[in-house]
């Protein structure tokens, strides 16, 4: 499936940022990962030096290779599931409005859309040191509804997307403004 | 009383598990596909997960070769808990 049938983009629409959560905020997923895959090793290492024999039975051995293969493939679904969830958080920017798409877990999704014209505030959030080092962090969105807010979270270059948003706005008000002048 | 189960019942077990596998690895594959996210980034990850996943079959089954699958396991015995039977 392409973007533009994703978000049923209109004829006049282009999108102009496509923007996912700064890939630095997956490096402690993807650390852990790696030391849960050397889980077996250390015990394998363990085995074979205190208790050798247990290696060796003719029935714990291909338990213990079955239980090894499970884990692995465990620890690689879990990994994956986990880069779904990081990956499938979505915001794109078109000039009429903003889609949020979240990805929440395996089986629930969220997706939420705000006109730019409604936009009253832009906020920029970033804390800590890797936000800053790294350069990424928060960008709230609010309009004048108490129930229409989006949040972007752990995005890259944070400041450059506000100013985009503020500028894409106020194109977009002047356009809303045109038509009803002309009503 | 006594209660073992051939070796081979652990293999069904595995067979399960890949099943269930199987099936969670197409639906977040299908995730990827239906929210427009199939790029470089996702098809390298995906990529990287189906061949640790070869990898680990193809260690489990060199690494199971040549056992004897109808080996009987013990998994419950009534001496564990009550130390052994006196017979008169």
């Amino acid at each position: 499936m392409h973007l533009r049938e994703l978000i049923k983009q209109k004829s006049y629409e282009h999108v102009v940022h496509e923007i996912r959560r700064h890939p630095i905020t997956f490096v402690p997923i993807a650390f852990l990962f790696l030391v849960l895959l050397l889980v077996p090793i250390v015990l394998y290492l363990v085995l074979l030096n205190l208790f050798p024999a247990v290696l060796a039975g003719p029935r714990t051995y291909p338990l213990l290779v079955l239980l090894a293969s499970s884990y692995y493939l465990t620890m690689y679904l879990l990994f994956y599931v986990r880069f779904i969830d990081y990956y499938l958080d979505i915001w794109i920017v078109t000039n009429d409005r903003i889609i949020d798409i979240e990805q929440h877990n395996l089986f629930s999704r969220s997706i939420t859309e705000l006109d730019l014209f409604r936009i009253q505030d832009v906020t920029v959030e970033m804390h800590g040191l890797f936000a800053t080092v790294f350069n990424y962090g928060d960008v709230s969105v609010k309009t004048a509804s108490s129930n229409s807010h989006i949040v972007f979270y752990a995005v890259g270059y944070p400041n450059k997307i506000r100013e985009d948003l503020i500028k894409l706005s106020e194109e977009d008000r002047k356009y809303h403004l045109g038509i009803e002048d002309e009503l | 009383m006594s209660v073992a189960i051939p070796l081979y019942a652990f293999l069904f077990l595995y067979l399960v598990f890949l099943t269930v596998f199987l099936a969670f690895s197409i639906v977040n594959f299908y995730h990827i596909v239906i929210t427009a996210s199939f790029t470089l980034v996702s098809f390298t990850t995906s990529f990287f997960i189906l061949a640790l996943t070869v990898l680990t079959f193809y260690l489990t089954t060199t690494f199971l070769t040549g056992v004897d699958w109808q080996t009987t396991v013990l998994i419950f015995d009534s001496s564990w808990f009550g130390g052994p039977t006196v017979s008169f």
